[in-house]
This record gives C-alpha cells, structure tokens and sequence, in this order.
C-alpha cells in the first residue's frame, strides 16, 4: 500500500485552491534534505529552485522562497496550488492553441488540466514527427515545455519525483511516493517511523504550526540519513551547495565590479586617485568572490567548469578580469581594470538574470565529456582566448569612444591601441592552441582530427579574421583607426563561434551546449557596436568636429 | 603578404556559408557542396602555397623570422597532414549486434548493389548523390541483355511515411481502418492497421483504448456478439499460447495456407500439392560462421527451417525469419530441377517475456472493432470504463457514432478489408538540425516489364526491393558503399550505465575480441567513450549504439585510419612554438613593429 498517497488525500480537507505564506517556518532542515534527481544527488533546496525556475520562471513565487513552495505541492497541492496562476507560459500562439487568455502570463493547475485534450493532440503529432525524426517547430518546443512543467508538478504532487530513501539494493533512490509500506527494501518498522514524520510533517504545514514542523522536519531528515546509512551525502556537502545557492556569489562580484567601474570613471573624470584605489578595493573584492563562487560551483559539481553556455560566460568573464590585472601588472594603467570589469559585470548580469538562455542548473555530463583531460584543457584554453577577445573588444571601444571625443589625444590613442593590441595578442595564441588542443581531444575521443564540424569550423574562422588582421596591420593596411575597427568587428565572430553556433546554429557534434533564446540581445549588441563605429569613423573621417 | 590577407578571409567567408548550409540542410549537403569539394580543397592549397612563399620571400632568413618562419612551416605540415588523410584515410563506422562479428566497415559514400538471386552475379554502382531532390534520369543499372532499371528521382532528406492501400492480392493483407475521433475540442485521424492479425491492433487515446481484432471463426464472431464477458478476448490471449510458436504463412497456386510452427514441427503437413515439416524452430536466431544457431528461449529473432517437398518428391530447404520477411527464403538443400514458385512467411505469435514493471490498472473505455472471419463485415461495441457492454453493431461508413465517453464521436472513414501497407518517402517538409535524414531513391523498370510495374518503387537508404523479370529475382541494395577489414571484430558483450535514477546513458562500453585469421590472433578488448581500440593500423572508437526493446543491441565504432595523424600533431607543436617565438621571445621584433606603426 502507497502510503503517501492516503497522507496526502488526507490532508485535503477544507482547501481553497491558493497558495498562503507561512510566516516564521524555518525551511533550514527541510531543504538540507538530499534528493535523487535527473542523475544527481542534491538538496532540496537546489530541487526547490529548479523546479519552481521550470515552472514559474524564476526562484521565488510572490515572496515565498521555492523551498516552501516545494512544499507546498507536497503537501497541500490541491488545497493550495491547484487554483493558483503560478504556471508560466509566455508564447502567444500556443495560448491560443490550448484556448487560453492571451493575456495571462500565469495559469493555474487546474485550467490547464481542463483544456488537456487540446494540449494532448499537439503531443500526439509531435509525437509523430519524432518517429520520422522530422524537425519540430516553435510552437511543438513550446508545448513540450508545458507539457514538462505540468509533468514535473504533477510528479512532485504525488511523490514520485520525490526520491529521497537512497536505496540499498541499487544506485536507484526510491521515490516517496512509490514506497510500499509492506513491500519495501528498508526495515518495516523505519518505514512505518518515516510515514509517522511524514504524516506529522504534514499535519503540522496544513496547520500552519511553524514550531511543530521544525520538529517533524529534524525527525524526518534524521530518519532519512538513518535510512540512507554511510552512503547518505555528508550535511557538509549538502550545506556546501545549500550556501551557494543562496549566496549567489556571482550576484555580489557583479555588484562589485560594477562599483569598481565607476569609481575608476570617477578618477577618470576628477582625476582623483583616492577614487581609483578605492575602484582598485572594488575590483579585487569582486574578483575575489567571482573566484570563490567558481571554486564552489566546481567542487559542488565535481567537475571543471567545461559544459554549458551559463559556465562558460562565467569563465570567461573571470577570465578578462584575470588577463587585465596581467597586463596591468606591465603597464600600471586603471583603464585596463576599468575595461574587464565592464566585460565582466554584462557577463555576469547576463548569467544572472537569463536562466532560461543560460540555464545554472548543474546536470551530468554527456558520456563523452567525462573524466577527460583533454577536454578541460581544451575548452579552457578556447574560452580564454574569448575572454582576451572581449577584453580586447572593450579596450577597442574604449579606443574608439577617443576617436569619436578626443580624437586630439593621438597619444593616448596609440597607448590604448597598444592594450588592445596586446589583449588580442593572449587571444590569438590561445584561440590558436585551443582549437588545435581540440583537434588532440577529438582525435582522441571521436577518431578524427578535424571534421568540419560547425563549432570547429567557427573556433577557426574567428582564428582566420583575427590572422587576417594581425597580417593586415602588419602589412601595413590596417593601421590606427581601421585597426582597431577591425579588431571590434573581429569578435562577431567570436561570438558566433562561443553563441551563435549553438544557439542560432544548433547543429553539429557539440551539441552538448546548445539551447535557445537571447537572439535579440546579440543582434541589439551588434546594431549598437556597428552604430558606434559608424559614428566614430565619422568623426574621424572628418565629417563633424565636435559633439 | 595581402594575398594572405585575401586568402584568409576568403576561406572565413566560404566556412561561415558552409556552416549556415549545415544548419539548413544537413552536414550531408555541406559536404557536398563545400566541403568535399575539389575547389575547396584548392582553396587551401592557395592558402599553403601563400603560406610557402611567405617563409620562402625571406630567405636568407635572419634570427628575428625564426618565429615567423616556424610558425608557418607548423602551417604547412598540418596542412600536408590534412591531404594525407583525404587522399588515403579511411573515416567509417561499424554497426554490431551483440554476440555477432563483422568486418565491414560503412563508408560515407552511397552506393547501389544488385544481387541476382540464386547466382554469385553480384554489381555495386556508385551513385552520382545529387545534393538537392532530383528527377530524370539519373543513373542505368542494366540487369541483363533486355532489363534495366532506371534511377529517376532521388530525395536527399526523406522522410519514411506509411501508407495504407488495397492489396493488389486477393485474400492477401491485413484488415485497416481510418478512423476519425472528435469531440468538441479535438478531433484526430488515425489508420489502425493489423499488422499482427493474430493480436490485432490497439490504439490508445486519453482515458480510451480502440482495439480491432479479426475473426478466425464463427465462434470468435459469436463471442464478439455476446455481451456477457466484457473483458475483451485481446486481453484473455495470454502472452504465451502452449506450443504455439507462431505460423507459417504459404502462397502457392494462388492460394495462401496458414500452418502452425507446433504442428509443423512434428508431422508433415499437407498444403495443396506441397508437404511441410519444420526441421528446428529457433527462437534466438543467430548466424555464426555461416551456421544458424540458437541463441537463447527468449523469442528475440524468431526463425524457422521448413522443408518443402512438391508432389514430384523434390525437395527444397527454406529457412524464414519473423522479422525480415523480406530475406531470400530458400538456402541451399534443393534436390528438384527448378525452384518451386512458392513464397514463404513466418509469423511469430511467441513474446518477449515481459519485464516486471507495474502494469497500468486505471480502468479504460473500450471501443472494439472486429472485423468478420469471410472479412466481409465490420462490427463494434463499446465498453465503458466499469465494464458494461454495449451490443455489437454493424457499422455503417461515415457516419459519427458515440463512443460513450467523453462526449468522444468516431467515424470509420474506410475500412479495407485486406490491405498492404506501403512505405513510401517524401521529402522531409522540415529537416532537424543536427540529424542526418536519411535519403531515398526511386527506381523504375525500362524495357522489359517487372514486377515494379509501370509506378516503380522507392528503396529507402539502408533497405532494398526485390525486383523479378523473366523467372529472375534481383535484390536491389541501396547502401553505403563497405569496406572489408582483413580481421573481424566480434561483439560479446554491450554494456550501457545510465545515471542513477535516469535512463540517460551516462557511459557504454563494448566488450570485443578481434580475430585475425590471417595472422592467428585472436585478442580481447574493452572499447568504451574516450577509450578506443587500436589494431591493425585501425582505430576503433565506441560512437553509439541502438537498442531496441527485446532485440540484442547494436554497438556502433566509428572506424579510422589516419595516415596524417603525424603531422597533424607535428605541425600543431611546430606552429605554437613559433606563435610564441614570434610574439614573446622576440621583443625588439615588436618593438620595432609598433615604432613602425607610430611612423605610419
């Protein structure tokens, strides 16, 4: 018999369908619980915030943290979630296609399940065009989409995404939902002592008794570690990534950097050194804390940050900071830190507030990047050499805002062009190396050397465009303004190399990394970088001579 | 030096066209129209002779372009490495089936293979492979003296649909139906087709199941009308019928018999003129050094020996597989002067046991469609979700009927009796980025007439049609073009770990022997992801594989031969070296380019 099933129904009585904050719940033991969940072991609270990121789009729901959303559906899903507009679906013609209100961002549980038949057609053809391998349009992407965040909530309702008893006969954790009171692997009298904590857990959220489910909360975490014996993820690891989730360590350097941007404009504007070490203070700090939270994500994961879009803008803006303190350390110049901290603070910005284009979650790795050596080194030496580009990107911007304001000043131009110069430099080495380096780890894992796959053919052709204007400036046809130009427009394609590849792309052998969204930020990026060196030719064409 | 610059930027721009095709159309259609090209690989040669001069112009060189010329030397060395794997690589993979062997390696390039059967007569053609959709005459394959085929229209990316027709036949197919359900909100078609007309065929819709079953008898019919059992006789068959492995289904002088495989196996069996008796049913067929052999209980690839003996006393041996109807039948063992025009199929009932995962219990409304034992009659009956029956009816064609649930109509569109199921491709309307679609080609016959008829007919990439003309029967084999290796490879044991609590492959690994006759080796090895195999001056990588339920797995190596490996590596290591003599080691080197650059 599946007792959570009757403990649930049990707790059904007198509901209105709404979600209700609970005011002084202590969520810290709850969300300390460890999880099974698509192939890793995590708290609840990295589940919590997952799942309400899937459902809702984001990682709190009108003040309640997800944790308590979470649970919620456990435990008073139809009494206080099945009524609620909480389930997010932003795309107008598969509103229309379900029969919803256009204009609703939020539906609720309930008025989806209504208007099922509709959605459960689309599934079907979808369904059939995966059979022919034929490809899917928007609008099927969009309804797989809903179909998962109903499927996971429903899932979560009933316990069977629960899967919280490590199980002692396999690597499978047993969900809570599917446990058998009379025919489960674990010790009849610890199951029927899990249920009673469950029951009062319960018991004590319908009854709004913070007090009472702290208690039941302990009792059940504790029953559950007892279950899972030494096999049971050690509360030091589970508090590790508990700490990251919630300190959003790339949050707070962001912040700093931003800080540190515009003290560093300050002095350069009054020329006032204290503000230039005090942007000095700022840019450390963020630095500082970018690097803790990268070590934290990597010893939570256990792996080199190698495997997604979200990971590498992190990298890569970590990266630019480190190359502009290198460089600082020859040319002691605060324009070279003011520079990488912009970088850093739009990358940061960007991983922050775009899940669904960057997503942070951390998943398994596809077989083939496992344990492998080469890999890392590949995909790090490639991302660096980005993050030289864009270092060198700003600094040419930088190069050509003097252009457009103080076109005078030929001396600081030419110093500034030295910096960019040397930026791209770093960059082309590395970019050089890591495609050969991918060359060795695709030699080594795939058979073949080179493939013309489209990520390899990109990773070259940014490495063409960034030759081809090394040896135009040594040519001597690239000089002064037309150099730098260059160099700017040179990291469109890096950036459809690192992005477009496998976003606007989508095909080929790494597509490990590919995801979709975030189209118009870059095209918005490329008409404002295009319209900036329209205006700065212009000026330095001659065309006006003063703004 | 701005011949550099050009050639540079001119290979930039052709790539970044070559991967927008990809994203298109397919890595297929990238490589046949950049890729594999002859022009681009002059276009690199362009970018290497520059490349040459530009290390040769500075001559005598002095210390401060040793950066500059090593650099460039690497560039060329890589690029030699690369011709070296175009011109004699070889870059294919190999598909095994577990507990098999194989020495053939599938190459890229297609390639069409005709066999005549009952003769070693066998020809492979290259295909000319158009890179979009073409009609006309494409390519001849002449047969004999009067017969040829005609490729006249090819499909780069097909998409393999079903189609449902009339058997040209009597008394050959299946029963199919069309049948539309609506209610207010939804509305689908689907073609229920008996593939199995021993089980029937049942389709499940929301909290609905549609099941069509056909009648053996008179007594299934009158079982149908009873309203007194209302668990439908589908559910009763258990999944293994005592001694029944299945039926061997014979046309022969324009008649078909059914016989059972149990009965077969121990009697001879009159059928018209001709006698049979099964010599051995093999559940778990498998070929193993040219011998048939069992592998195991478990009903994976049934198969079956059959004997036939016509009423002249000659004797042929057929041996038929459940799942490739399609294979030539008869092997070997014919004691009679010429072959008995006979066509043989196995139908096996037997199933895989099944896993012991939960069964669904939720209770489903059931509509039942039986169609008659003389196939004249279609009947149905509804059963609702607590088992009360509704009477059977006849039904009548295009017209909405009620189901009983869900406010749920149906309509039978068409219903035919006997019919054969075509598969038939069309170009793919939206092709998926990242898989590679398989094409199709379309054949016709010119001359003298075949069994193609006047329409012709498609062969899928991967499948092949059989074609008869005068007493002869030809297979036509649309494939890629093989390699043989001098050793085979033998899979014995696929192992796929997933990530806990998933399905998702987290690692697989292939557990092989190599057996190499020629040399009197044999050597076992483990190939898993980023572990491969080298033998033989071949590289064998685990790429994929494919599983299906209740069929051995398949594991699938990418197979390689890289003769410019070297210098690939070589010249890597040579050109980083370079990049960093020239911008590190050297700084007076730079110092004089930016004092340069100041002058300009």
């Amino acid at each position: 018999m599946k007792v959570f099933a009757v403990l649930m129904v049990a707790s059904l009585m007198g509901f209105n369908g709404y979600g209700q904050a609970r005011s002084g719940f202590d969520w810290s033991a709850f969300e300390h619980i460890a999880i099974q969940d698509h192939g890793r072991i995590k708290p609840f609270d990295t589940f919590a915030r997952e799942s309400l990121q899937l459902v809702s789009g984001s990682q709190s729901w009108h003040g309640m943290p997800a944790i308590e959303c979470l649970a919620g559906w456990i435990f008073a899903y139809d009494k206080e979630w099945a009524q609620e507009k909480f389930i997010r679906i932003d795309y107008p013609e598969l509103k229309k296609k379900l029969g919803l209100v256009d204009s609703d961002k939020y539906f609720s549980p309930s008025e989806l399940r209504s208007q099922a038949p509709r959605l459960e057609s689309l599934l079907r053809e979808i369904a059939r065009k995966e059979r022919l391998k034929e490809g899917l349009s928007e609008l099927e992407n969009r309804a797989i989409r809903v179909q998962n965040q109903l499927g996971l909530l429903d899932a979560i309702a009933s316990g069977r995404a629960i899967a919280i008893l490590p199980n002692p006969k396999g690597a499978d954790w047993v969900a809570i939902g599917l446990l058998d009171q009379h025919n489960s692997p674990f010790p009849s009298e610890k199951v029927t002592a899990l249920f009673g904590h469950l029951g009062a857990l319960s018991s004590r959220f319908a009854a709004m008794d913070a007090n009472g489910w702290q208690k039941a909360a302990l009792d059940f975490s504790g029953i559950l570690r007892e279950l899972g014996g030494p096999g049971y993820p050690s509360y030091k690891n589970l508090h590790r990534e508990v700490h990251y989730n919630g300190m959003r360590p790339f949050r707070w350097s962001w912040i700093f950097y931003g800080i540190a941007f515009l003290l560093f404009v300050l002095s350069f504007v009054i020329g006032s050194s204290y503000s230039q070490y005090a942007g000095m203070v700022a840019i450390v700090v963020g630095f500082v804390l970018h690097s803790y939270g990268f070590i934290l994500r990597c010893v939570v994961s256990g792996r080199p940050p190698v495997t997604n879009m979200y990971e590498s803008v992190i990298w890569v803006a970590w990266g630019a900071v480190l190359f502009a303190f290198m460089l600082y350390i020859k040319y002691r110049k605060g324009v070279l830190l003011a520079a990488s901290s912009v970088f850093a603070v739009v990358g940061l910005i960007l991983a922050d507030n775009l899940p669904s284009v960057l997503d942070p979650s951390l998943h398994p790795l596809e077989p083939v990047l496992r344990s492998n050596f080469w890999l890392a080194v590949h995909v790090l030496t490639i991302t660096s050499s980005y993050a030289a580009f864009g270092l060198s990107l700003v600094l040419g911007n930088v190069v050509l805002g003097n252009y457009l304001f103080k076109p005078h000043q030929t001396n600081s131009i030419s110093q500034l062009t030295l910096y960019m110069y040397r930026a791209e430099q770093i960059g082309v080495i590395l970019l050089a190396a890591g495609t050969i380096l991918g060359g060795v780890w695709a030699d080594y894992s795939w058979g073949r050397f080179w493939g013309w796959d489209p990520k390899e053919v990109w990773a070259l052709i940014a490495l063409l465009v960034y030759l081809a204007v090394l040896h135009g400036r040594f040519a001597g046809w690239l000089k002064g303004f037309g150099f730098v130009t260059a160099t700017v427009l040179c990291f469109l394609a890096v950036l459809m190399a690192w992005y477009g590849v496998n976003f606007v792309l989508g095909v080929g052998l790494h597509a490990y990394g590919f995801g979709t969204g975030g189209l118009p930020w870059i095209v918005g990026y490329i008409v404002l970088q295009i319209g900036f060196i329209g205006a700065a030719y212009l000026r330095h064409a001659g065309s006006f001579k003063s703004l | 030096m701005k011949l550099a610059v050009i050639s540079l930027l001119s290979l930039a721009a052709v790539l970044a066209v070559a991967t927008f095709i990809e994203a298109a159309y397919g890595a297929r259609t990238a490589r046949l129209l950049i890729y594999g090209n002859l022009w681009f690989a002059g276009l690199l040669l362009i970018l290497g002779a520059n490349v040459l001069c530009a290390a040769l112009i500075r001559l005598p060189w002095q210390r401060r372009h040793w950066g500059f010329v090593i650099t460039h030397i690497g560039i060329l060395v890589i690029l030699f490495g690369a011709f070296m794997t175009q011109k004699f690589g070889v870059d294919g993979s190999m598909p095994i089936t577990e507990g098999d062997a194989q020495s053939e390696v599938v190459l890229s390039e297609p390639r069409l293979t005709v066999m005549e059967e009952n003769s070693s007569n066998r020809r492979e053609y290259s295909l000319p492979e158009p890179v979009f959709e073409k009609q006309g005459k494409l390519m001849e394959l002449k047969l004999g003296d009067d017969l040829v085929l005609v490729v006249d229209h090819y499909l780069p990316h097909a998409v393999v649909e079903r189609s449902v027709l009339p058997s040209p036949l009597k008394g050959v197919g299946m029963g199919a139906l069309k049948l539309l359900l609506s209610n207010g909100e939804l509305r689908t078609e689907e073609w229920l087709l008996m593939s199995h007309p021993d089980k029937g065929v049942r389709f499940n819709l929301g909290p609905a199941q549609i099941i069509f079953t056909k009648a053996w008898s008179k007594n299934d019919e009158a079982r149908f009308f009873s309203s007194a059992s209302e668990k439908p006789e589908l559910e009763k068959q258990p999944a293994k019928k005592s001694g029944s492995s299945g039926y061997v289904s014979l046309e022969f002088e324009g008649r078909q018999y059914r016989l059972d495989i149990g009965k077969l196996l121990s009697q001879w069996v009159q059928a018209g003129s001709l006698k049979l008796k099964a010599e051995r049913y093999l559940p778990h067929a498998s070929v193993e050094q040219n011998k048939l052999v069992n592998r195991s209980a478990e009903p994976l690839n049934p198969a079956v020996e059959i004997k036939v003996q016509a009423s002249d006393g000659s004797e042929e041996k057929h041996v038929l597989f459940a799942q490739f109807p399609d294979f030539p039948t008869l092997h070997g063992g014919r004691s009679g002067p010429k072959k008995l025009p006979a066509r043989l199929r196995m139908i096996s009932t037997a199933q895989p046991n099944p896993h012991s995962g939960h069964e669904e219990r939720t209770a489903r409304g059931r509509l039942l469609f039986l169609q008659s034992a003389d196939s004249e009659q279609l009947f149905y009956k509804t059963i609702s979700s607590d088992g009360k029956v509704s009477a059977a009816k006849p039904i009548s064609k295009g017209k909405n009927e009620p189901t009983g649930w869900m406010n749920l109509q149906f309509n039978v569109l068409e219903w035919i009796p006997n019919a054969i199921s075509e598969d038939k491709p069309r170009a793919a309307s939206q092709i998926r980025p990242g898989e590679n679609m398989s094409s199709a080609l379309h054949i016709s016959s010119m001359g003298q007439a075949t069994d193609l008829g006047s329409k012709g007919a498609w062969i899928p990439e991967g499948a092949s049609r059989s074609v008869s003309a005068n007493g002869k029967r030809f297979l036509v084999f649309f494939g890629s073009a093989r390699l043989i290796l001098p050793f085979s490879i033998h899979l014995e044991k696929f192992k796929i770990g997933t990530d806990p609590g998933t399905q998702k492959a987290a690692s697989y690994e292939s557990n092989v022997e190599v057996r190499d006759l020629a040399q009197g080796i044999t050597k076992k090895a483990v190939i898993s992801m980023n572990e491969p195999l080298d033998y033989g001056g071949y590289t064998f990588y685990q790429a994929s594989y494919q599983t299906e339920e209740g069929r051995p797995a398949v594991s699938v190596l990418s197979v390689n031969l890289d003769p410019g490996r070297g210098f690939k590596y070589a010249g890597s290591l040579i050109m980083i070296v370079g990049i960093l003599m020239m911008f590190y080691l050297n700084p007076h080197y730079l110092e004089r380019l930016l004092g340069r650059k100041k002058q300009a």
